[in-house]
This record gives C-alpha cells, structure tokens and sequence, in this order.
C-alpha cells in the first residue's frame, strides 16, 4: 500500500454495446431459427415457387451461425470485457481495438447473413462462410486477442483468477481451430476449395465442429459463470481445486473428441473409439464446472426467488450439466448408432444452447442493467415472465426432437419377423414425425417472444437510464509485484517465489499468465496432433479404390450446386457400417470413395434419404420432376421444391478456374478433360439433357442447372459398383 | 460432504473469494472409473474382445439371413405356376390397385399410362409379357431407372401388383406415353 493509489476507469460502453448486439442478433438468429422449424412442419413456407433465396438448406446455416457467432458470440465479448477489466484490475488495453472488434464483429455478420441465402457457402457445418470472410474473422480475432493479452500485461492483480483461464482457452484454441479448418484454395471472390477432402476434411471439419462446441460455447460461458456467478449470489466458489482439476482437464480431453460425430462412417474405427473413449472422460471434467456453479449457490438457495439472475443461471447451469452428461452417452457407439442422422442430435445442441447459452447471457444482461445503465430492472414481472416463457419454450422444443430422434432412429433399425426392413419407404419414417415438428415451431416461437420480452424490459430500463453515463472507476494499490518483477527477474527470486507461495503450485502459475496460456495452447494441440496428423502424413490410412474417378467437370458444377443449396442440411451421403443402414441404402460408404470430395458432403442429419448409392437408382426424369416438384413422384414428401433449376442457366464461367484448382489439388484429370472442361461439360450436358428428353421429359434443359445436377446426382456411389462387376 | 470445512483461500478477486474445499468424492471416483474404462475399452477393441464394426454387421445380417431363408423355406417361390393361378383373383387385384397407388403411381402414372415409366396398358413390351417376367423387373429393376422392390414389397404385395398390372393391360389411359419395347399380341 506504501506505494500509492491510482484510479482505474473501467470501458463499460464497449460492454453495452455488446450486450444490445447480442440480442438483437439473438433475436434474428431465432426468428431464422422458428421460421426453417415452421419450414419443417409445412414446406411451402419454403418459398421457393417464388424466390430461390430462402429454402430450409439456405437459411439453416445462417440459423446455426448466427447462434453461435452473433448472439453467444457477442455474449462472450460482453462477459469478457467486463469481467476481465474488473478480474485484472485494469481498463481494456486499447478502445481503438475494442472498437474495431466491435464494429468489425458486427460487419462480418452482416456480410455472412447476406451471403448464405445467395448461396455463398463453404458447404461445411458452422464454418459455411467463404474466404474472405474467415479472413476478416481472423482479423478481428487477432484484435481481440491482442486487447485482451495485453490487457493481462498491464494488469494490477499479479494473479489470474479462473474466469481468466477459460477466456484464455477460447482465444487461443478459437485461433487454431478457425484457421486450419479453413485452409482452402480459392477460385472466386465466393468459391473455394479446401485443401483437404473426403475422410481427412471430415476430419478436421468435425474436430473444429465439436471443439467450436467447446470453445465457443463451453469454456466461455464457465468463464462468465465462474465470475457472475459468485458475484450475483455473493458467496465464495465452492472449490477452487476443483477449478484447477477440471479446468486443465476439460481443456485436455475436450480436443480429442470430435471423432465421436464419425462413428460407423468410413473414419477408420480407432479415430472413432479415441472420440469415443475421451467423450467419455470428459463427463466428469464437464461436470466440475456444473458443480462449482451449483455448490457455489450453498446458503443462497432462498434468494433464487426472487433474484432473476440467479433464476436464470440455475436453470442454465441445470441444463449444462444435462447436456453434458448426454454429450458422453451420445458419443458411446451403440448409442450414437440410434441417435446418429435423427432429431435426437438437434433436442441435445438446443439444449445447450438455448438452456445453457441462452439463460447464462440473459442472466447477466439482468445482472448488469443496474450496473451498466445506472438504472432499475423495468419491470420485474417481464423478467419473470421472460424467465418463465423461456423455460417452457425449451421444454416443448426438446421433448418432442428427443420423441421425433427416438421414434425415427427405432424405424430404420426395426426388422420384422421375415427378416426384412420393417419401414423399407423412407417417407414413412418421416410422416411420423410432422406432429412433433409442429409441436417444436411452437417451443421455439415461445423462446422467440419470451427474448422479445426481454430485449423489451431491456429498452424499456435503458430508456429510464442516466444521459451521461460514465465508466465505473475504482482506486486500485499500485501494485508492488510489477515493480519487483523488471528490476531483478532471476531465477532465485522465482524460486523464492514459489517458495513462499503457501497455496501451492498452481498459484505460482496463475501469476504467470504468458506460461500459462502456453501450456494451455499445448493442451489442445496434443490430442489434436495424434488425432490429425496419421490421416495427413499416412497414406495407407485412407486405402484408396482405383475405380473411383473424379468428377467430370459437369459433376463438379452440380456438386457446386448441391452445395449451394445446402442439401447436406438434409441429406447424408455416407451409409455406416450398420446392418440397417446398408440393407436401406446399400453397401457401407468407403474411405477411398469420397477423396474426390472437396468438401467432403457426409452430412450430420437425414431428414431426408441418404444419397451416397443414389447414382442410377432411377430414371433421370425422375430427377427432374423431383427437384421441380417433389410431390410429384414421392407422396408427403417435405423437401422444398427447387424450380428455379430448370430456369436458371447453368453457369460454366468458372469451370476452368475450378478445374485448374483441381489440378493444384493433385486430382488426377485425363488431359482430353482439362485441356477443355467447358467443351467437356457442355458434351454431356447435351447427352443427358437428350436422355432426360427420350424418357418424356421436357426438350429444353440443356443449358439449364438441373442438367449438372442430375449428373452429378446419377454419379453418386457408382464408381465403387463399377469395381465390383 | 462432511469434509467441506468452508475454509477461504486468501485471494479476492473483484470481491470474489474461494473456498478450499477438496472435489466430491463421488466426482473424483467416477473420473477414475471413466478413465478406467477408457484403458479397457481401447485394450478390448484392440485385442478384439468387443466387437468391431465389421463383427456386429456380420451378427446382425446372420440373424436376419437366418429368418428370410427360413421364411423362403417356407413359402413357395414366386413362379410362372404360381402368378398364374393368383393373379385373376379379383382380390389380388383390389390390393394390388393399393400397391400400385403406393409405389408406382408416381412413375407410371395412376391409371398406369405412363410418366417417367412407360405405359403398362399398351401392347409393347420392354422386358417381356408374361407375369413371370414381371416379376423379374419389379424385384431386381432395371439398368434404365427402374428401382428394385424385392427388398421392398412383401411375398403378397408383389404378387398383388402383378395382377393388377395384368388387369390394366387394353385399358385406355387419360394420357398415354407412346409405347416403347416390343410389341406383344
């Protein structure tokens, strides 16, 4: 204290510009969210008779992503800058970079928002935007990475308290998940490939898809809890070993186990069993978090009556320990066998995010109103209202995906006593589920109007707020430790230091927050170097079948297509190892039949058939009057019409380019290919548009999209069969 | 939880203080038993006793090959006989109409006329007359598009469709396809 005093003024204003962008993206994300559940239940809603924009397989990434991205995205930069200046005892490093990190964040949205429903797409799940804009997302996170860390350098507090830890994982591992899931070679402005295909880019997809789960959606959110939390409740931390345990724990196995979304598929099985094992071990370190939040409420139980916050964050915490206990049995392969493709994938994410992420962000949006705006909560009814609307929301959009999951996945494994398939038609395991699709439209319009109500209470507080709101500022002891540290930095004092430190070792490392955030950053690279690298640098790993040809440059053009609708949102193409998946849709997917794939189009749900054997199965009229009119040839089907495709021209400008990235990518084209691919496409596009023509079909698509589709659908699975004969 | 004492650390962050207390023993247990189980889990597939994709797939399609043959064993095959003694069975051809309303309609038109298929009430033939033969290309389909339904359709619901298809033939469809094969009186 010898040394003085100096006052701290903390950016509150970059936190409440967070918090308004949270919600309301919150609020478009839902409303994209309610309106493909609505689009589920009823296909016309789709749209597509009319416009191309707006099918289920446009907007269910920009769903996806706004979720995750804009509004728990921006409900983290809220968390972070608020809790670390105050954890830190220090303000922001830079307002210039908390503002580019705002502003830039935000811009991205919009730009992903308008580019997914022009079919501007990666065509991988949570990463679907294209190149430049993982470059911008890039940027933006080295901006914020660099305020926060050196925010840790300027800090008056020596030691960095648990919330830190997390904040410190997600920066680092979001860092090196973003970019080598995203290392593609571009084509256009808005088209690339990534490097890697088939198992290799499932791979890497699923272990940036699951630790994006992870570190977006987890280590943060515990980050927020573990400073709201005990700030709300004003009660001390149930354990802090418990926090170091399960801290480096959690960051440890997290990593490993993406494979879990891979299992059955042609993934070799050990990838398989290694996702599999360390989901399993991961419960426990899940659960510590789930027990310090809970344990922590001790003695404070009454004061959930009427404290909206600790409503909120109870109820979060409950969910997170649900989902986290369901995660590990989901990945056990026996289960994951039922669950795998069906509506149980989608009860479990949404109640993560909607219990979990949702209640932890509007938990503190209530605890910080009176802070930030230096005015009272509106209306205490419209946060209990809030709360409680909310919570049946989720119930009755969970029940029903779980009822929707189970029912489906009993369908296609049930034989009967003639030992055949007990629902060999598709369509009938789907008919099933409409009822309960319908039920979930309205648990998530619910959950819509209860954030409405809350963004309402919000305005409504904000309005009664202060004109001029100033930072908060606090006196602070200028610290001793930093002085002492620059003078005289060897390894006697160090030892010294640790010496003394009577809480042990751990807490010498917490007051270095450099070292620490290097063992952290080699926590997650292990398991994701064992896991990766064998596929990458071992050939052998993926054997390959020297029947399987690349695609003609026709294919590829309605690859791209398939893509840009998104129908991997709907359609699988990877039969699992499964007696019931290959007495369905033929012999089980191999490893060296997708190494043509960039990207690979495994899918993660059937709401649909999966269309790995399609090729030659029908006629390609059949094709043509489907994509126009699915009702036309399957019954109560609820796939979105796609008209426009035997409109829209079919665009070969950037055949060349694409073959040519190809070439780069050492797919092995015959030079009477490459040297024209325009010619070569335009060749058969006039054969099947003559074929499609004999069969009774119309005489004019030749220079049509449907022609490129209908080529590439009828090439699906056909090369392995060619082996066979 | 009779060893939580609630004793403080000495640290305080923003307010925020933290007990000492040790993890639940239950939590410590199960982590250890999870782990365990990883070990052996990784040891059994190894060392194969668990199974393997490839073993369970084997199981599953025994069990069900086992049933089928058995069901094969214990029905007559469909034959040329066969189809011929049932396929003017007015109630076949009533349950085969629901078949084909089910299935083939939506190629081969409702009333049979023809669509993406051919006509099947027109005298020309792609694969033959006879029921017999029929049956071959509703079972195993065709190069041209004609999906198989024999892993599909059951035993009656194949023969069924059969006879209503032989009892459209000469009918006059609302807009038939131009026939296609060979011409069969």
């Amino acid at each position: 204290m010898e040394n003085g005093v100096e006052v701290v003024e903390y950016d509150d204003k970059i936190v409440r510009w967070f918090i308004w962008a949270s919600l309301i993206y919150g609020v478009v994300g839902m409303l994209v969210g309610v309106t493909i559940a609505f689009q589920l239940a009823f296909h016309p809603l789709n749209g597509t008779q009319y416009m191309e924009y707006f099918s289920f397989g446009r907007l269910r990434p920009l769903h996806t992503d706004a979720m995750i991205f804009a509004f728990a995205g921006n409900g983290i930069f809220a968390a972070v800058y608020y809790s670390t200046q105050r954890l830190l005892k220090a303000r922001l490093f830079s307002d210039l970079m908390s503002n580019i990190h705002f502003w830039g964040w935000q811009a991205i949205i919009a730009v992903v928002a308008i580019s997914y429903p022009l079919g501007i797409t990666q065509g991988r799940e949570y990463a679907e935007m294209e190149w430049p804009i993982d470059i911008a997302i890039t940027v933006i996170w080295v901006v914020f990475a660099v305020n926060f860390f050196m925010t840790l350098v300027k800090r008056r507090e020596k030691h960095i308290y648990v919330a830190i830890w997390f904040y410190i994982a997600t920066i680092v591992t979001v860092a090196v998940l973003h970019i080598v899931n995203n290392l593609v070679i571009p084509v256009s402005m808005t088209k690339s490939y990534p490097i890697f295909s088939g198992v290799q880019d499932a791979l890497i997809q699923w272990w940036y898809g699951h630790n994006a789960v992870a570190f977006v959606l987890t280590t943060p959110f515990l980050g927020l809890m573990y400073y709201f939390l005990p700030k709300a409740a004003n009660r001390p931390v149930f354990s802090y070993r418990l926090s170091i345990l399960h801290f480096w724990s959690l960051v440890f196995v997290y990593i490993w186990a993406g494979p879990h979304h891979l299992h059955y598929t042609a993934l070799p099985e050990w990838a398989s069993t290694l996702g599999m094992v360390f989901s399993v071990v991961l419960w426990m370190p899940s659960w510590g978090g789930m027990i310090n939040g809970l344990f922590t409420l001790r003695g404070a139980w009454d004061r959930l009556r009427d404290d909206v916050t600790l409503k909120f964050f109870v109820i979060g915490i409950t969910f997170y320990g649900m989902a986290t206990f369901e995660g590990p049995l989901l990945s056990i392969k026996s289960v994951n066998a039922l669950s795998h493709y069906t509506d149980w994938t989608i009860a479990h994410v949404h109640s993560g995010t909607l219990g979990w992420n949702g209640f932890m962000i509007f938990g503190m949006v209530y605890y910080l109103i009176p802070k930030l705006w230096k005015t009272k909560i509106y209306s205490d009814k419209l946060s209990s209202l809030h709360f409680w609307l909310g919570l049946i929301g989720i119930l009755l959009y969970i029940i029903p995906m779980y009822s929707a999951g189970i029912t489906q996945g009993l369908m296609w494994r049930a034989y009967d006593e003639t030992g055949r398939l007990m629902y060999p038609d598709f369509m009938e395991t789907v008919v099933e589920l409409i009822p309960m699709y319908w039920a979930r439209a309205v648990g998530g319009s619910l959950y819509l109007t209860a954030t409405l109500i809350g963004v309402f209470n919000l305005f409504m507080s904000v309005r009664s707020a202060p004109k001029d709101l100033s930072d908060e500022r606090v006196e602070v002891a200028i610290p001793t430790w930093r002085k002492k540290a620059s003078s005289s930095n060897n390894y006697d004092e160090i030892l010294n230091e640790m010496a003394l430190e009577k809480d042990g070792w751990h807490r010498v490392l917490e007051g270095w927050p450099i070292v620490f955030s290097v063992l952290t950053t080699i926590a997650v690279l292990v398991g994701s170097i064992i896991e990766i690298t064998p596929f990458l640098l071992i050939k052998e790993s993926i054997p390959k079948l020297a029947q399987v040809k690349p695609f003609t440059p026709l294919e590829l053009e309605g690859r791209d297509i398939y893509i840009k609708e998104g129908c991997y949102t709907c359609h699988s193409q990877m039969i699992r190892a499964l007696q019931y998946d290959v007495d369905r849709f033929g012999e089980y997917s191999r490893p060296g039949e997708s190494v043509y794939s960039y990207p690979f189009q495994w899918g993660s749900k059937r709401t649909g058939p999966d269309l790995a054997r399609e090729g030659g199965k029908r006629p390609h009229y059949w094709h043509v009057r489907h994509m126009e009119d699915p009702r036309s040839v399957t019954n109560n089907s609820i796939m979105p019409a796609y008209p426009h495709m035997l409109k829209n021209e079919l665009d070969l400008s950037l055949t060349r380019d694409k073959i040519d990235t190809m070439l780069m990518l050492n797919v092995p084209y015959p030079k009477w290919v490459s040297n024209d691919p325009v010619k070569n496409a335009k060749e058969q596009a006039k054969k099947i548009a003559g074929e499609i023509k004999e069969q009774g079909g119309p005489g004019n698509l030749e220079n049509k999209e449907i022609v490129a589709l209908v080529a590439y659908l009828q090439r699906l699975g056909t090369d392995f069969k060619k082996g066979k004969k | 939880m009779s060893e939580n004492k609630d004793e403080l650390m000495s640290h305080n962050y923003d307010g925020i203080q933290e007990y000492d207390n040790p993890m639940p023993r239950w939590w410590t247990s199960t982590f250890i038993l999870t782990s365990v189980f990883a070990v052996l889990y990784v040891f059994g597939i190894t060392f194969g006793q668990i199974d393997g994709y490839q073993e369970d797939m084997q199981q599953d399609n025994a069990v069900n090959e086992k049933k089928r043959q058995a069901v094969a064993a214990a029905n007559p095959p469909i034959d040329a006989k066969m189809l011929d003694e049932k396929i003017h069975d007015p109630a076949s051809v009533k349950e085969g109409a629901l078949v084909f309303a089910a299935n083939c309609a939506s190629c081969h038109a409702p009333d049979g006329g023809g669509l993406i298929g051919p006509n099947l009430t027109d005298n020309a033939f792609l694969y033959g007359k006879k029921p017999e033969e029929a049956h071959k290309v509703i079972r195993d389909g065709t190069a041209k598009g004609m999906p198989p339904w024999g892993a599909i359709l059951s035993q009656s619901d194949m023969v069924n469709v059969i006879s209503f298809i032989v009892s459209i033939r000469g009918t006059t469809p609302e807009k038939p396809k131009k026939p296609q094969g060979e011409v069969i009186e």
